[in-house]
């Protein structure tokens, strides 16, 4: 497949919801409202692409995934699979994508992780052998062949997130749509999946939609992210970019000794300073638009007020910053 | 080679649904033994009205004095009933709840091959569960069905089995679409128990109730298997009794499956596909 | 108010709130006692026959030709006990899985006030769905049958404390088992085919007989069988023929009051040392 075919292609997605509001105790005394869960996402995502989609809760980005994996039809607008329509032509798109959903649920408990991931093999329409030699090779690559014929019961949450990103790309299709693959894992787990989820991606060159919640997850797997809010794609581009796109803002910390008394108050009278603050163990802080802030009359502030300057720390915003920066807009 | 790749579906999900149902054996156990002990007072509380193993009353009513016998066919039937109308939506339901059809439903196969598939397995367990049962009235109970018309019973069953499938479709389509089942089960459990005669010829019930009755397919299958095993009296002549079933039988599966379709969809545009 | 009162009538009252807030509650209380009911009453005019000629034949058996008041009287109290002895446990289970037993059992202090506020919400709920039902199902299908409030109260209030006891040794048995469902489906069948429900216990082979006895539902029944359908006065005249359900009751109330009470110590104690109360 071409570097530059989109994968994912959506065009002015648009999802709504109809609620049923109580307005009072009886079963007829309710209003109808809808919710727009997506007002529309236009989006790309390329072949070979790892794509981070975050937002926070009620976002639109479960409905999104859903949309794309055709378990939900878009209310307004288009969305294409690897060149296929989600809506049209869904029995391809099905062949197209892997997908593992949140948390726990998605296998049966009382069949083993192989039976499970032959059951859906054959769904995937894989003859007899080549289901066993793939489930082989899954199970392999999740490290999870010497559990293979215990029931799913008997595994632990993590080995159950691994059980289900196996499933996933049992077809081998060139698309995964993974839905917070370490939500509720503990570190050790989560670092585990994301290793495997690397793997996936580099070794056998998929095309990756990630959501997460786990801003430092996206910013050390993620080529590109999204953030969604309110069913709106807010910003879209690398981390790099992003942070460079939106924080204007530098953070400056410094340790002074001796430190005089009136300093704070100096340095906040500076050219581009902000804010500036004392902080618990000593230091200040100086937030500052990045341009504006010069090093030099800092220094130059810190020694006419007497104080001798031990440490600087230039802080760079984080894909953290960016996401609470853009939310808070 | 697209039909090789729906049988192995079709094959794959009733294995699936073979190998869960056998992993539980003590609800295996229990589907066979609560309903024998739930239907057994029934024949009890028949022979007080027998004497020596023959009821009068009944006998005027349905021309036959074999109570055991009498209540026995509606049981088992009931158990078919209750077990295909609504086991295959509500094991859907177990399903939403577990997430597994979610996932089932993001593969290319077909949803007919995923419903036909769990629909053979569900078949299986359920003609196991009720001829255990069966089994358990004959060697207790004496119940005498090996006398009648055998090949008029298999079809009516056939044809009964074929229509309540279309039903159960419909159910499993309005499990899909209402996020809280179990009332709307549980009314048409009602419903049905008291309409449909399993336990009494409709005859017994206030004659403004009679039409209800009437028009349930269900009616004419119970009372046409009763007809064929016991030799009962028919609500009506036994071949328009057949006519009505079959065009039923060949009605119901078709209707139930373009409404399951058309509910599928629907939950699918509301979203509610993988709530619970 | 004494404290002990004050907490059952708390819990009661939060516990039959919350009952009414289902909104499917219509259909618990009322469809399936008169579903199953009707369908008993409907078999009853079947077996007696177009003009119930065979209903002296029921009488031979039974001791009364009134089948219909008799199976309706049977099946009432059924469901009745049936109802009771799932619904503390299952109440429990439900408290310990939200998290509020906890909370619940340390503002109360005694485990027993909880159990007995459970089971007096269940009791009011009885009695008026129950009550209703019986009413109108003996309104419905012609029924003949003199009821004061005195025998009224007399026939619900009696079995009571062998109701309660016997709900709390099930309700323990919910703690212990996972799919307490099935047990209660159970037990559910089990009471309807060895309690003489809907024919005397005397229809039953010697052996089951016996079992039957263990519970209060079979004295029970006799109880308002004799008072309402054989005819016999309790208050006056019927005191030789009613002294053994009586007796049955009180021994069965204070064996399994007693059995309860062993039961919920055991678990309370075997939960404050496993630190299991927050667990379930």
């Amino acid at each position: 497949m071409n570097a530059d075919f989109p994968v994912i292609r959506a065009e002015n997605l648009q999802k709504e919801y109809v609620v049923h509001r109580r307005t009072g105790p009886l079963p007829w005394q309710r209003r109808q409202e809808s919710v727009w869960a997506l007002k529309g996402v236009d989006l790309e995502i390329r072949h070979g692409e790892f794509f981070g989609l975050l937002g926070p809760n009620g976002a639109g980005k479960t409905t999104l995934v859903k949309i794309l994996c055709t378990l939900l039809m878009p209310t307004k607008g288009r969305a294409w699979v690897a060149g296929r329509d989600v809506v049209m032509q869904e029995q391809q798109v099905r062949r197209m994508l892997g997908v593992a959903l949140t948390g726990e649920r998605g296998m049966y408990w009382k069949l083993t992780g192989r039976e499970n991931l032959l059951y859906y093999a054959a769904l995937y329409g894989l003859a007899s052998r080549e289901a066993r030699k793939r489930a082989q090779t899954a199970l392999d690559l999740m490290g999870l062949s010497d559990r293979a014929d215990d029931l799913v019961e008997q595994y632990s949450t993590g080995m159950r997130q691994r059980l289900a990103i196996a499933r996933s790309f049992l077809h081998d299709p060139p698309l995964l749509l993974l839905d917070e693959p370490t939500a509720g894992l503990d570190p050790q787990a989560a670092r585990t999946i994301r290793a495997l989820i690397v793997r996936l991606q580099q070794e056998f060159s998929k095309t990756i939609l990630l959501t997460t919640h786990n801003l430092h997850e996206a910013e050390q797997l993620c080529d590109r992210v999204g953030i969604l809010r309110e069913g709106q794609l807010i910003a879209l581009g690398t981390p790099a970019q992003l942070k460079r796109q939106v924080v204007s803002e530098a953070v400056v910390e410094l340790e002074v000794e001796p430190k005089p008394s009136g300093l704070t108050a100096a340095l906040a009278t500076l050219a581009g300073v902000i804010r500036a603050e004392s902080l618990e163990n000593g230091q200040v802080r100086l937030l500052g638009k990045k341009d504006e802030m010069v090093l030099d009359s800092i220094l130059q502030c810190v020694n006419a007020e007497g104080g001798k300057i031990s440490r600087v720390v230039l802080k760079e915003p984080s894909l953290e910053d960016v996401f609470f920066h853009l939310l808070s807009e | 080679m697209e039909l090789l790749v729906e049988a192995r579906a079709i094959a794959s999900t009733c294995w699936k649904d073979l190998l869960v149902f056998f992993r539980y054996p003590l609800r295996t156990l229990s589907l066979v033994v609560e309903p024998f002990l739930f239907f057994v007072p029934f024949i009890i509380f028949g022979a007080m009205f027998a004497q020596d193993g023959s009821a009068a009353g009944l006998a005027a009513f349905v021309g036959v004095a074999d109570y055991a016998s009498f209540v026995v066919t509606g049981a088992l039937f009931w158990n078919f009933v209750s077990a295909i109308f609504w086991g295959i939506g509500l094991s859907l339901r177990e399903e939403m709840v577990q997430g597994t059809l979610e996932l089932a439903w993001t593969t290319p196969a077909r949803r007919f091959s995923l419903l036909l598939g769990r629909t053979v397995a569900h078949l299986i367990t359920t003609i196991i569960t009720t001829g255990l049962m069966g089994l358990g009235f004959t060697l207790l109970f004496g119940y005498r069905w090996l006398g009648g018309n055998l090949p008029l019973a298999m079809t009516t069953l056939l044809l009964s089995l074929v229509t309540l499938y279309g039903l159960g479709f419909v159910f499993a389509g309005v499990v899909l679409w209402l996020k809280e089942p179990y009332a709307i089960a549980n009314v048409s459990r009602i419903v049905l128990g008291l309409l449909c005669g399993w336990l009494y010829p409709i005859t017994v019930l206030p004659e403004w109730l009679q039409p209800l009755s009437l028009a349930l397919p269900l009616t004419y299958a119970i009372d046409l298997l009763r007809a064929a095993l016991l030799g009962t009296r028919t609500l009506l002549p036994l071949s328009w009794e057949l006519v009505i079933l079959g065009f039923s039988a060949a009605l119901c599966p078709a209707v139930g499956y373009l409404l399951f379709r058309w509910l599928e969809r629907h939950s699918r545009t509301s979203g509610t596909l993988g709530q619970y | 108010m004494p404290i002990a009162l004050r907490s059952i009538s708390a819990v009661a009252w939060q516990n039959f709130r919350s009952m009414l807030r289902y909104r499917t509650w219509p259909l618990s209380w009322f469809g399936f006692p008169l579903a199953m009911v009707i369908q008993f009453l409907l078999a009853t005019k079947l077996f007696a026959g177009p003009h119930g000629a065979e209903l002296s034949t029921f009488a031979s058996q039974a001791g009364t030709s009134y089948a219909l008041e008799y199976t309706l009287i049977g099946l009432i109290l059924y469901l009745w006990l049936t109802n009771s002895i799932w619904y503390v446990g299952m109440q429990l289970q439900d408290e310990l899985q939200v998290g509020t037993f906890e909370h619940t059992y340390l503002a109360t202090g005694n485990i027993f006030y909880l159990l007995a506020g459970y089971a007096l919400a269940n009791w009011i709920r009885n009695t008026v769905a129950l009550g209703i039902s019986f009413c109108l199902l003996a309104w419905g299908f012609g029924m003949q049958l003199e009821i004061t409030p005195l025998t009224a109260s007399l026939i619900i209030g009696l079995p009571g404390l062998a109701t309660f006891g016997f709900a709390l040794v099930f309700g323990g048995l919910v703690l212990w088992f996972k799919d307490a469902n099935s047990l209660a489906l159970l037990v559910q069948a089990f009471l309807l085919l060895l309690s003489g429900v809907v024919y005397p216990v005397s229809a039953l082979p010697v052996g089951l007989r016996l079992i039957a006895q263990i519970s209060p539902l079979p004295w029970a029944i006799a109880v308002a069988r004799g008072e309402l359908v054989i005819g016999l006065d309790m208050l006056r005249a019927g005191e030789g023929l009613l002294l053994p359900p009586l007796t049955g009751l009180a021994i069965n109330g204070v064996f399994w009051l007693l059995a309860g009470m062993v039961m919920f110590r055991y678990f309370a104690r075997r939960a404050k040392s496993t630190g299991g109360f927050g667990t379930f």
